[in-house]
């Protein structure tokens, strides 16, 4: 019986053991994500990125200064330089929004949520554009 | 005095008939003059090329595309647009101005730092101010003649340099600006002369006249005809300005023959025999094209250097003579060396790209409109993507005829045939297409016209669907198994023997194995894989029989390539683009064709699919990359038909998509499967593409999980009892959720406890 109850204590020590090790391997997840931010500016610093970027920009701009066609075009060779930018798909969705293109828009804005998931700021602007493109439906 | 007044009324009557007779004529020149005055060819142009710093570029293909852009190596700084200046660590260049539909820039000096096949900096000379992003300008491609084959480029009389305007009048018609369009004193001075001479040597044509000539009158010499060219040449200078009357002879006037196609005006003629813009000739250049116009085939540079030359410092002395240059300024220019910028003869750049493109304008335009209107048409083509396609298609196809003498035919119409098309997956814009061998010997576009059997290049098209049912590590039988086709039982078999009884599903993609892909287009059903063949863009007939798995269906390339793009880009389909924008003389856009996506599968399943193909290439039939150099992350897909009738690879990355067909016309076996006679074609492309290789994957989208499942049973995997273990995607509606009913009963903890209870048992 004394037998058994030590094999008892060891089973136990066994037990947490194994939780202090699920512990540790859950403490990992945060080093995991910090991974995950290192790797994105790493994203944003390549070249073909930044370059990209600046027909981001320059599409963004001739949008705001009313020049759709022109904005199109540019924002597509924005994506023909990084086709996973989300950015790229959010500002093209709303072009096609002013030309009343539904179905352009909308997929568009599914890319845009794609790429652009998990950014709380960005993911409210694309839910708003969402509902734009449905009342433009109506 | 009866004698004066006859000779009078007649001299009279003949005053009023030639009045009439130009006013009969002002009618005709009229209408000539004030409706279109030339037929302009239309132009294709590629796309844009995009520098950065840090893109690695091919730099053969990329020196190659500068010179075609008509820049010249300079070995002093760049001062002129299309000045360049090359040494080991830089190329500097004086941009030429940009103007597409979307935007425009000037040209300006620019300094391209190079590295080992590297761009390391772009620098701005004129305020030393960095450049992120460098767009060169559209690359001509072909133009469209009409049926007289003239070029011709308009200019207005502003843009044409004053020491220009003075060569012409001092080499054809130096008193133009004091007649009325016949010149007596230049008459005498020629009859003088050329009795002088014993020959003709001078012509007394004034520049009005040589209008006529060339607008009204055919060349035949002949009293009457002289006689018309007079009266119409008074007629054009009561009704016309002087400057106009320049105008219209300086964009009208022969200046020489390229192959079959004549050059017309002196903006043509600059950039034929200079390659530069009218204003930026030199005086020495100037008089050079001016001293062509008398004879254009006889003076011409490409002709004979010397006669060019004697000519123009002919030209030079009798602008001399009329004080319109000073004692410097002809010393300088007889001296300067005469430097013809050479051409080639023209030749369709990209033919069958062309081909296809024109197909589509002419659903839009005549072909009148296209060879007279002067449109701009831009094209999505990369001229060095194109390059490098048709470059590895040649060497690929001539490397297989070396090693298989059987595959050398010598009927040109009869070689081995072989066709590469490349698109970037998400905007689905062509970069390149090589319909054929040689466009010379057969203009058969066999990436669009042509209908093949895909074989197991078809194979993705049967997995996609099963991923609704079936994880990557499904097992799928790999037991022969006899299926009614036609009526008749049709036995399929593997292409190599495989000894399992069941694989899974990455493994039978990536092997290409035949029994499992039927086996689950059987269990997906065929009338499904009919329908989703036909929203992956097939529009080719598709039955719902087994042998459709295996891809015995014939397709056209292009749609093969483009249903692809799919899986590349989140499962949106796009509309395959070779034109972007039409726009006229003025600037105005007639046409813009912008990307059009259609959704048709989920970002989850194109991801798994790219997942699994990339499997084919790093374990599967496409592993021979490896060895070529390709160390980025690339899904793929080999296919071979019956026979070796075909031999396909299909290769992709985020960015660029590539398919290669190899064949022939008549369907002769190549010996050869996909992966050995297509996929070193993929990969010796791809390699020299080095501007389109990021490195990049795919991101993981929404609706894919990564899971540790057994490797026996494709379930959730028992630590310790699983024998092993296997990381796998799957969507998330259908990710296994149950532990390994397989290993359970042996499972680790079990048998921990078992030992346990053995243990205690023998006290």
């Amino acid at each position: 019986m004394i037998f058994s109850k030590s094999f008892k204590a060891l089973y136990l020590l066994f037990i947490g053991v194994l939780s202090l090790s699920v512990l540790c391997s859950c403490s990992l997840i945060p080093f995991y994500r910090s991974d995950r931010e290192t790797m994105l500016s790493a994203r944003e610093a390549e070249p073909r990125v930044v370059a990209s970027l600046q027909l981001t920009d320059q599409g963004r701009a001739l949008l705001e200064e009313g020049n759709v066609d022109a904005a199109i075009r540019m924002l597509e060779r924005a994506i023909s330089l990084d086709p996973q930018s989300g950015e790229n798909y959010y500002y093209l969705a709303e072009a096609w929004l002013i030309k009343a293109n539904r179905s352009q828009a909308v997929e568009c804005n599914r890319l845009a949520a794609m790429y652009l998931r998990g950014q709380s700021d960005w993911m409210e602007r694309i839910v708003d554009q969402q509902a734009r493109i449905e009342q433009l439906e109506r | 005095m009866g004698l004066l007044k006859f000779v009078s009324i007649i001299a009279g009557i003949a005053c009023v008939s030639a009045v009439l007779y130009c006013f009969s004529l002002a009618d005709n020149i009229d209408k000539r003059f004030s409706g279109r005055r030339w037929s302009i060819p239309s132009k294709v142009f590629s796309d844009l090329t995009v520098l950065y710093p840090g893109q690695r570029i091919n730099s053969t293909f990329f020196y190659e595309k500068l010179r075609r852009l008509g820049y010249r190596q300079v070995q002093h700084a760049p001062m002129r647009p299309g000045d360049m200046k090359i040494d080991e660590s830089s190329a500097e260049l004086f941009l030429h101005d940009l103007i597409v539909p979307s935007h425009s820039r000037p040209g300006f000096r620019v300094r391209i730092g190079l590295n080992n096949g590297q761009i390391t900096s772009v620098e701005n000379l004129e305020d030393g101010v960095p450049v992120h992003l460098l767009e060169l300008e559209p690359e001509e491609l072909m133009l469209f003649y009409g049926p007289e084959q003239e070029q011709r480029e308009v200019v207005s009389l502003e843009r044409v340099p004053q020491h220009l305007i003075y060569a012409v009048l001092s080499a054809e018609d130096r008193r133009f600006y004091r007649h009325y369009g016949l010149d007596p004193v230049g008459i005498l001075r020629a009859v003088y002369l050329n009795l002088r001479h014993g020959a003709i040597v001078a012509g007394g044509s004034t520049i009005t006249q040589q209008l006529a000539k060339c607008y009204f009158l055919t060349p035949k010499r002949t009293l009457s005809r002289k006689l018309k060219e007079l009266f119409i040449a008074i007629t054009i200078e009561a009704m016309y300005a002087k400057d106009e009357i320049l105008e219209l002879y300086l964009n009208e006037i022969y200046f020489g023959q390229k192959g079959t196609v004549s050059i017309h005006g002196i903006a043509e003629a600059a950039s034929f025999y200079f390659a530069k813009p009218v204003s930026e000739l030199s005086l020495a250049e100037a008089a050079a094209l001016a001293g062509l116009i008398k004879a254009p085939n006889r003076y011409s540079p490409y002709a004979s250097t010397m006669r060019c030359q004697q000519r123009r410092n002919a030209v030079l002395q009798s602008m001399y003579a009329n004080n319109w240059i000073t004692t410097a300024e002809l010393q300088a220019a007889l001296t300067a060396s005469i430097q013809a910028a050479g051409y080639t003869v023209y030749a369709k750049k990209a033919p069958y790209f062309i081909d296809y493109l024109s197909e589509q304008l002419k659903t839009l335009y005549s072909p009148e409109v296209l060879s007279t209107l002067g449109l701009a048409i831009y094209t999505t083509l990369d001229t060095q993507v194109q390059m490098a396609a048709e470059w590895a298609l040649e060497r690929g196809l001539a490397r297989l005829e070396k090693s298989y003498p059987t595959l050398h035919k010598r009927e040109a119409d009869k070689r081995l045939q072989g066709a590469v098309v490349v698109l970037q997956p998400r905007s689905g814009a062509i970069l390149a297409l090589v319909g054929g061998r040689s466009y010379r010997v057969s203009q058969f576009n066999r990436i669009t016209q042509a209908r093949r059997q895909p074989g197991s290049a078809f194979k993705p098209f049967v997995y996609v669907n099963g991923l609704d049912a079936f994880t990557p590590a499904a097992l799928l039988s790999n037991e022969p198994r006899s299926y009614a086709q036609y009526g008749e039982p049709w036995e399929p078999q593997n292409f190599a023997p495989v000894d399992a009884e069941q694989v899974t599903l990455r493994n039978a993609l990536a092997q290409s194995i035949n029994l499992p892909t039927v086996d689950l287009a059987m269990k997906v059903g065929l009338d499904r894989l009919v329908s989703t063949a036909s929203a992956f863009g097939f529009s080719t007939p598709l039955k719902p029989y087994p042998s459709l798995a295996l891809g015995a269906f014939e397709v056209i390339p292009l749609e093969l390539a483009r249903a692809y793009c799919a899986f590349a880009a989140d499962g949106v389909l796009p509309y395959p683009l070779s034109l972007k924008d039409v726009v006229d003389e003025n600037g105005t856009v007639l046409e813009r064709r912008h990307m059009d996506l259609e959704r048709i599968t989920t970002p989850a399943k194109a991801f798994l699919m790219s997942s699994l193909l990339r499997s084919v290439v790093t374990d599967g039939t496409a592993r021979s990359l490896k060895k070529r150099n390709i160390s980025f992350p690339v899904a793929g897909k080999t296919g071979t038909t019956n026979d070796y009738r075909d031999a396909w690879f299909v290769g992709y990355t985020p960015d660029i998509l590539a398919l290669v067909w190899v064949g022939f016309d008549n369907g002769s076996s190549i010996h050869s499967s996909g992966a050995s006679a297509a996929l070193p074609i993929w990969a010796e492309l791809i390699n020299s593409i080095p501007q389109y290789l990021t490195g990049n994957w795919f991101k993981l989208p929404p609706g894919v999980v990564q899971k540790m499942l057994c490797l026996e049973s494709g379930q959730l995997f028992l630590d310790k009892a699983c024998p092993k273990a296997l990381q796998e995607y799957c969507l998330v509606e259908n990710a296994p959720a149950e532990d390994c009913s397989m290993h359970r009963k042996e499972g680790a903890v079990k048998r921990f406890f078992k030992g346990i209870n053995d243990f205690f048992k023998k006290f």
